[in-house]
């Protein structure tokens, strides 16, 4: 997949753990583990505004487009 | 509410026919073994007595459409002209004592209940996965387009199989008083059977890579 989620980057900003941050969002740590490591094939708006809501962040500080090698 | 009754009903109907596939694959394992175990025994006795064979054929001439014209007594109050039989089967029952032909014959029989056993195995494999929450797992339309291509080739082999078995033994036997024929029977119901099977594999595959997108969206 060309696009990279980077929710690392933004976790380690904020200073948060990924549990904390299924929390505050409402997402299962499964779920936001299979975005975190790059496995999904989708992501709904919903998610991605709630977790620019907590990271108070763009979309485009979360996403990122690589070409594939 | 209603969403989740129809599920467990599905599931329920899903585990109702995998325990009937499975007293089915039972029993004709069973048959299957009874067969092989009584082989011996069968080829044994029939060696002095001889041994039955069937075999298919059409009363009249012909192996497609065949047709059998009748004598019919003539008299002033005769409405009727000709008669004749039409698409008429059925079975020649013959009797012998060739001991190649006795186990060509079981070794058939049991060709027959071995792609049974492995039609009914996909299909309770299926049930398994339905009956575990799990209907769009990635090997049922494997499993379904298999099935599908073994009804495909299992009912076009047995056509020609019939006709080239009633060919062999039409040309051994002469019978003077009724005209008997090959049979070619094109088992029609069972190559449609086999195509819907496949289209449905087809659609089967796409709901899976569905199910996935699904799944993996967050």
């Amino acid at each position: 997949m060309a696009i990279h989620v980077l929710l690392d980057r933004a976790l380690l900003e904020k200073g948060l753990t990924l549990t904390e941050l299924a929390d505050r969002v409402g997402i299962s740590l499964p779920n936001l583990s299979i975005l975190k490591t790059n496995k999904a094939r989708a992501v709904r708006f919903s998610t991605l505004s709630a977790l620019c809501r907590e990271l108070d962040c763009q979309p485009g500080d979360l996403l990122e487009y690589r070409p594939d090698e | 509410m209603s969403e989740e009754i129809g599920t467990l009903d599905r599931r329920m109907l899903a585990r109702g026919l995998k325990i009937f596939l499975d007293i089915l694959f039972y029993l004709i394992l069973l048959v299957g073994v009874l067969l092989v175990g009584s082989l011996p025994v069968s080829v044994s006795s029939g060696y002095h007595d001889g041994w039955d064979l069937i075999v298919p054929v059409t009363i009249g001439e012909g192996s497609l459409r065949p047709r059998l014209n009748l004598e019919i007594a003539q008299d002033s109050q005769a409405v009727f002209e000709v008669a004749r039989i039409r698409d008429g089967y059925g079975k020649l029952h013959l009797f012998h004592h060739n001991l190649s032909l006795c186990l060509l014959n079981a070794a058939f029989i049991i060709l027959i209940l071995a792609v049974l056993l492995w039609a009914i195995t996909l299909l309770r494999r299926i049930l398994a996965t339905t009956v575990g929450g799990h209907p769009f797992h990635p090997s049922n339309p494997r499993r379904l387009n298999l099935l599908g291509w073994i009804i495909l080739a299992a009912s076009v082999l047995a056509s020609l199989l019939q006709y080239l078995a009633s060919r062999w033994v039409l040309t051994r036997v002469e019978i003077i008083n009724i005209p008997v024929s090959p049979v070619i029977q094109s088992n029609k119901e069972w190559v449609v059977c086999g195509l819907l099977v496949l289209v449905l594999a087809a659609i089967w595959k796409q709901a899976v890579q569905m199910a996935e997108e699904q799944a993996l969206t967050v």
